[in-house]
Order: C-alpha cells, then sequence, then structure tokens
C-alpha cells in the first residue's frame, strides 16, 4: 500500500524514518497495519461528513436570519414615523448578521441570538402576551441561532482534528 | 532553537509536532471544555446585562432619584463583583499603565465635539417629528440636580457600561473569536441593549469606537473617560 515510507500516505509529509510508527504531522499509522490505516482513512472522512452536517446548520441558520428580518420587516411595515424607522433598522441588522455569518459565524450569531432574545423581552414588556403569539416560530430561530453557534464552534473543532 | 517536549501518553521525546510517531498521540490542547465554559461566560454576561436593562425599563424608574441611584449602584457592585472575581483575566483592561494624559485629554476634547454633533442631529430628528424620552424631570426638581444627574447619568453608566462590554465581555470573547470580532459585537450589543433603536445610528459608532480603544491600548479606561465625556456633555446642555 506504501510506496515510500519517508513519506506520509495520508498527508504527504516527507522525512519520516523508519522509527517512526505514526506520522508526527497527522498521525497516520504509518508503520501499521493496512485495517488500521484504512481505519484512520475512514475516521478522517467521518470528520469531513460531520463538518459538512454543520455547515448545511449554519445555512440553515443563515436562512433563520433572512426569515427574522422578513418576519420583524411585516410586523413594522405598516407603521409609520420612528416605529417604522426602528423596524427597518432592526430587519437591516438581522440582514447584515446574515451576510457576517459567512465571515465569522459564531460572532454573527452569538449577536444575533442576543439581539432577538432581548427584541422579543423588549417587545413583551409592552405587551406581555407577545411572547406567546407565534411561539413555535420564536423558539424555531431562537433554537436555529444557538445551534448555528455550537455548529461554528464544531467545525473550528473538527477542522483542527482533521 | 527547536523546543523538545515529551509526549503526554508514553513519554517519547518530541520535536515540536502534532502527533508522537511512537504512540500517534494527539499533542494538541484540547480547548472543547474551555470553549464551552467561555460561552457560558458570555452568555451570562450578556442575560446579567440585558436583565438589567430590561427591569430598568420595567421599572419606570425615573419617579425618585434615590431609586435611581441606588438601582445604578447596585448594578455597579454586581459588574465590579464579576470583575474582581475574574480579575486575572482583567489585568490587562483595568490596568492604568498604557493611560497618557496627553491622549486622554484630547479624546475627552473630540469626543465631546462629536456629541454636540450627536445632541445637533437630536434636534434635527425632533422638529423632524422624532421624540425622544426626557429623563430630566425628575432631576430638575431634585435638591441638587446637577450632582444627581451626573452621577447616575454620566459616572455610573460610563463606569459599569465599560467595565461590562469592554471589560468583562470583551475580555470572554477575545478567547473565541477575533480582536475585530469583539469589537464588532461589543459595540454592535452595547448599543443594541440601550433599547433605543433610532439611537443606533450613533451608539454604534460609539460602540466601536470604544471597541476599537479598547482593543489598542488594552485598557478600558479611554473608553471610560469618553464614555463620560459623552454622557456629561449631554446633561450639561441639556438639563
Amino acid at each position: 500500500m506504501i510506496a515510500d515510507p519517508s513519506i506520509c500516505h495520508y498527508c504527504k509529509r516527507t522525512g519520516l524514518t523508519s522509527q517512526d510508527a505514526f506520522c508526527p504531522g497527522c498521525g497516520f499509522p504509518q508503520g501499521g497495519t493496512e485495517p488500521r490505516q484504512y481505519a484512520f482513512i475512514v475516521k478522517k472522512r467521518k470528520l469531513r461528513s460531520e463538518i459538512r452536517e454543520n455547515e448545511n446548520m449554519l445555512g440553515y441558520s443563515r436562512y433563520m436570519l433572512w426569515v427574522a428580518a422578513g418576519v420583524n420587516a411585516l410586523a413594522f411595515g405598516g407603521s409609520e414615523g420612528v416605529v417604522f424607522a426602528s423596524g427597518a433598522i432592526v430587519s437591516s441588522a438581522f440582514v447584515g448578521l446574515s451576510l457576517w455569518v459567512k465571515k465569522n459565524p459564531f460572532a454573527a450569531l452569538l449577536t444575533a441570538l442576543i439581539v432577538y432574545v432581548s427584541l422579543q423581552l423588549f417587545l413583551a414588556l409592552f405587551d406581555p402576551l407577545f411572547i406567546l403569539r407565534g411561539i413555535a416560530g420564536k423558539v424555531l430561530i431562537a433554537g436555529a441561532f444557538a445551534y448555528g453557534m455550537y455548529a461554528a464552534k464544531t467545525i473550528e473543532r473538527l477542522k483542527k482534528q482533521l | 532553537m527547536m523546543t523538545t517536549t515529551a509526549c503526554v501518553r508514553c513519554g517519547e521525546v518530541l520535536a515540536g509536532t502534532d502527533f508522537c510517531p511512537r504512540c500517534g498521540k494527539d499533542q494538541r490542547p484540547d480547548e472543547t471544555k474551555a470553549t464551552n465554559q467561555n460561552i457560558r461566560s458570555v452568555l451570562w454576561a450578556l442575560a446579567l446585562v440585558i436583565g438589567y436593562v430590561l427591569l430598568s425599563n420595567a421599572i419606570d424608574r425615573p419617579r425618585s432619584i434615590r431609586w435611581s441611584l441606588g438601582w445604578d449602584l447596585a448594578f455597579f457592585l454586581l459588574v465590579s463583583i464579576i470583575a474582581i472575581v475574574n480579575r486575572k483575566k482583567l489585568a490587562d483592561a483595568l490596568s492604568f499603565h498604557s493611560i497618557n494624559v496627553g491622549h486622554a485629554g484630547s479624546m475627552l476634547a473630540t469626543q465631546a465635539a462629536l456629541t454636540c454633533l450627536v445632541l445637533l442631529l437630536t434636534r434635527w430628528l425632533e422638529d423632524q417629528g422624532v421624540t425622544f424620552q426626557d429623563p430630566w424631570a425628575a432631576y430638575r426638581v431634585s435638591s441638587h440636580p446637577y450632582i444627581f444627574a451626573l452621577l447616575s447619568i454620566a459616572v455610573f453608566p460610563a463606569i459599569t457600561e465599560e467595565l461590562a462590554f469592554r471589560g468583562i465581555l470583551f475580555a470572554q470573547l477575545e478567547r473565541l473569536t477575533s480582536r475585530e470580532a469583539s469589537i464588532l459585537v461589543t459595540g454592535f450589543l452595547f448599543a443594541w441593549t440601550h433599547f433605543s433603536f433610532v439611537s443606533l445610528v450613533w451608539l454604534v459608532p460609539a460602540g466601536l469606537f470604544f471597541g476599537w480603544m479598547r482593543a489598542r491600548y488594552r485598557t478600558i479606561w479611554y473608553g471610560v473617560l469618553c464614555h463620560f465625556a459623552h454622557n456629561a456633555t449631554i446633561v450639561l446642555i441639556m438639563m
């Protein structure tokens, strides 16, 4: 299976010696049995697959930011003056955060979660029943942001393990 | 010179490699636990600030100066206790070593000038029909209006908000994400937690500026000074 023992079969690191049972760069069992080497490669494939799943979750969270912006725009769209301006600013904030998710998903989704939850609580000060209206959708949106934060950190961790 | 370490599992001497060539053990530190701990700390810090702001809105505090000052003092003490508990992490941020009197003076003057521009903008917005809260009513009828208003609006918020956002929150966020992202998150959430959505127009730049100063000079005290200058200028002009 391995043509040149001085080059890691998995990461192509050079300079491995005959005493190196494992690659010092990636941990590949260069001197191990074929099933062990195969298991290593399968493990790395699983990691890649997990990363893809978490990236899909991030995409879903990003989509939820657009939903939050849209719902907010619908809620404030019929109003006038300051209330309309406030609604427009909040919707723009969600749109801005959805763009930022691509660059820094954890920071963007943390901000989105805090903004969304605190806005619901703030509006509930004026009308306590507000919190119950569309509660399932609100939980879904907040949950998507929270899970997106978790997914962002998981991706960082898994990428280090690759 | 290359540093050598011993494998955490088999004791093999390693020349700075990520994996042990003898047993294959990953030598990189597992930061998952520390990361989760930091995320929890950030969420608790934010929950505390938002809880305080929402309660402040709920209890209609301008009715009594004594109640208002007591409320400010309680939050100040709470944030201070959290800062004392985290004093090792905040050692840089609370240090006065990087303070330069010349810098501080020019920042104070610049901030006061910028605040005057903000006041002109609010005056223009009022002319357009936008109404802002009048937080001065209770202070005007008190025995020492300027002292109470400066304490409650300029001194306590400047110290408490900077300690909470640019101190505790910034330090925790820096461990989780980049410095630029920490500036953006603390700046935006600082503005957001004022729950005055039109004011986001000037509060977001102010929050970003305070965050930039925190990152640039590694101390919260320039931010405290500018924050104080901003709020004090408003008190002195609007009262």
